[in-house]
C-alpha cells in the first residue's frame, strides 16, 4: 500500500470514529454541561474580582460597563437626533425642489402667455392695417 | 514528503500568520454606531451593493488579500460596496437585545448607505449577517431595497446538521450563560464540527505552493480574530433560530426578489439549510450552489461573479 492510500484509509477511519463520538447525545450533553459550568465559574470569578476591587475603592468591571452603557445610550439618542435632522434636511430639499419646480412652471406659463399676447397683437395689427387711411404727402 | 514538511515548518517559524494583513482594499468609513461601521469601497458606478457581514467574524474575510477579495472583484465590476462591519463587541453590549442589532444598527446602516449612494440599493448578507438581514427586511419592510442576496445564510436552522443537534433545547444551557459568548468558544465549536478538518488543513499546507501558503496564512490570521457574540442577543438568537426555527416563519411577507448562494461542501450551513429560502420567501427566488466550503467560497472567484451578475 502506498503512503497516500494509507493516509486516506487512516483519515476515513478517524472521520468515522469522530462522527460516532460527536453525534452521540452523550457528547452534546457533556459539552453543554461544560459550557454551563464554565459560565458559572466565570461569573463567580468576575464577582470575586469586583468585590476585591470594591474593597480597595477602585472602579470595578461593573462600574466601567455601566459607564460604557450610558455612553452607548447617549450615542443612540444622538443618532436618533441625527436621523431626525437628516429627515428634515430631506424634507427641506424636497420642498425647495417643489418650490423651484413651481417657479419654473409659473415662469414657463408667463412666457407662454407673453407669446400668446404677442401673437394676438400681431394678428390685431394685421387686421387693423388695411383700414388705416393712406397718408398723403404734403404739397409744400 | 519529509523535505516538504521541514520546509513548511521553516516557513511557519517566520510567523507568516502574524505578518498577514487582510482587508487592504481602499475604502472609507461613512457611518459609525458603537463598534459598527459602514465601510464604503468606491467604484463610482451606477450599481451598489450593501453587505451585512456576520456579527461573529471580522469583515476581512470578504477582502482577504488582493486577487482573492470579494469586495475588490465587485468594485472592479463597477459596483460600489457598502459593507457593514459590526466591529468588536465588548461588555457594554451584553444586554443589547437582538432587535438592537437587527432593527436599529442594521436599519440605520442601510439607510445611511442609501443616502450616501443616492438611490435604491441591492443588499446581501453572509452567514449570520444574512439571517439578520432577512429578519430585518421581514420586520421593517423593504423601502429603498431592490433585491436581497443571501450567501451561506442559514434559514432552516434545523437542517444545519451537527450544529443543530448540539444546540438542542434539551441539552444546551442557554439560560445559564453569562455575559457575551466568547469568540474562542464559537471557534472551537466550529472546529469540533469536523475535527479531521484540522489535520487536512495542515496536510494541505505541506502539499501547497507559495500562493496557497499565503492564502493559508491569511485565513489563519482571519480565523484568529473572532468576535464575541453579545450575551442577550446570543441567547435570543439561539432560542429563536436553533430551538424554534422561527426566522423561516417570518419571511413570507417579503416580496422583493432574492438569491440564495450556498457552498456545496459547507458543514456549517449546508445547502439545504440555505436554499430553504425558496420555500419560505414571499418574492421571486433563485438559487446558486458554488463549489467550496463555508469560508472557501469567500476566497474564490465564483462568489463575486455570481453577485456581480445578479446586481442589476
Amino acid at each position: 500500500m502506498q503512503n497516500a492510500d494509507m493516509y486516506k484509509a487512516w483519515e476515513k477511519a478517524m472521520s468515522q470514529w469522530w462522527d460516532t463520538v460527536l453525534d452521540s447525545p452523550a457528547f452534546a450533553q457533556s459539552v453543554s454541561q461544560g459550557l454551563g459550568n464554565h459560565a458559572k465559574a466565570r461569573k463567580a470569578y468576575e464577582d470575586q474580582v469586583d468585590k476585591n476591587l470594591e474593597s480597595m475603592h477602585l472602579p470595578t468591571r461593573a462600574d466601567l460597563v455601566r459607564v460604557a452603557k450610558i455612553c452607548g445610550l447617549l450615542e443612540d439618542r444622538l443618532l436618533a437626533l441625527e436621523d431626525r435632522l437628516l429627515e428634515m434636511e430631506d424634507e427641506r430639499a424636497a420642498s425647495e425642489k417643489a418650490q423651484l419646480q413651481a417657479r419654473i412652471e409659473a415662469a414657463e406659463a408667463q412666457l407662454e402667455l407673453r407669446e400668446q399676447l404677442a401673437s394676438i397683437e400681431a394678428k390685431l395689427d394685421a387686421a387693423l392695417a388695411p383700414k388705416r387711411p393712406k397718408k398723403r404727402g404734403s404739397k409744400g | 514528503m519529509l523535505h516538504r514538511t521541514i520546509d513548511t515548518l521553516g516557513w511557519l517559524v517566520t510567523d507568516p500568520i502574524g505578518k498577514a494583513r487582510p482587508g487592504r482594499s481602499p475604502h472609507r468609513v461613512i457611518h459609525r454606531q458603537g463598534s459598527a461601521q459602514v465601510r464604503w469601497f468606491p467604484a463610482e458606478g451606477k450599481r451598489a451593493l450593501f453587505v451585512s457581514m456576520p456579527l461573529i467574524n471580522t469583515w476581512t474575510i470578504w477582502d482577504l488579500l488582493p486577487g482573492r477579495s470579494v469586495v475588490e472583484a465587485l468594485v472592479q465590476a463597477g459596483i460600489d460596496v457598502y459593507l457593514l462591519d459590526w466591529g468588536p463587541q465588548h461588555a457594554d453590549a451584553e444586554d443589547r437585545p437582538l432587535a438592537h442589532f437587527v432593527d436599529e444598527v442594521l436599519g440605520r446602516a442601510i439607510a445611511r448607505s442609501r443616502r450616501h449612494f443616492g438611490g435604491d440599493l441591492n443588499v446581501a448578507g453572509y452567514c449570520v449577517g444574512g439571517t439578520f438581514l432577512a429578519w430585518h427586511l421581514a420586520r421593517n419592510g423593504t423601502e429603498g431595497v431592490s433585491g436581497a442576496a443571501f450567501v451561506a445564510t442559514p434559514i432552516d436552522f434545523h437542517a444545519s446538521g451537527r450544529l443543530a443537534r448540539w444546540a438542542d433545547p434539551e441539552h444546551f444551557p442557554v439560560d445559564t450563560l453569562h455575559g457575551n459568548f466568547p469568540a474562542e468558544r464559537m471557534r472551537a465549536s466550529f472546529a469540533w464540527l469536523r475535527p479531521m478538518g484540522q489535520v487536512k488543513k495542515y496536510k494541505a499546507l505541506v502539499d501547497g505552493d507559495a500562493d496557497f501558503r499565503e492564502l493559508w496564512a491569511h485565513l489563519e490570521a482571519w480565523s484568529a480574530t473572532g468576535v464575541d457574540f453579545p450575551g442577550a442577543c446570543y441567547r435570543e438568537y439561539v432560542r429563536a433560530c436553533y430551538f424554534d426555527n422561527r426566522v423561516r416563519d417570518e419571511l413570507g411577507a417579503v416580496g422583493i426578489p432574492a438569491l440564495s448562494i450556498a457552498a456545496d461542501r459547507d458543514h456549517i450551513v449546508p445547502p439545504a439549510a440555505a436554499h430553504d429560502l425558496v420555500q419560505v420567501w414571499g418574492g421571486p427566488t433563485a438559487t446558486t450552489t458554488l463549489r467550496g466550503g463555508h469560508v472557501g467560497i469567500c476566497v474564490g472567484s465564483g462568489l463575486p461573479t455570481a453577485l456581480a451578475a445578479w446586481v442589476p
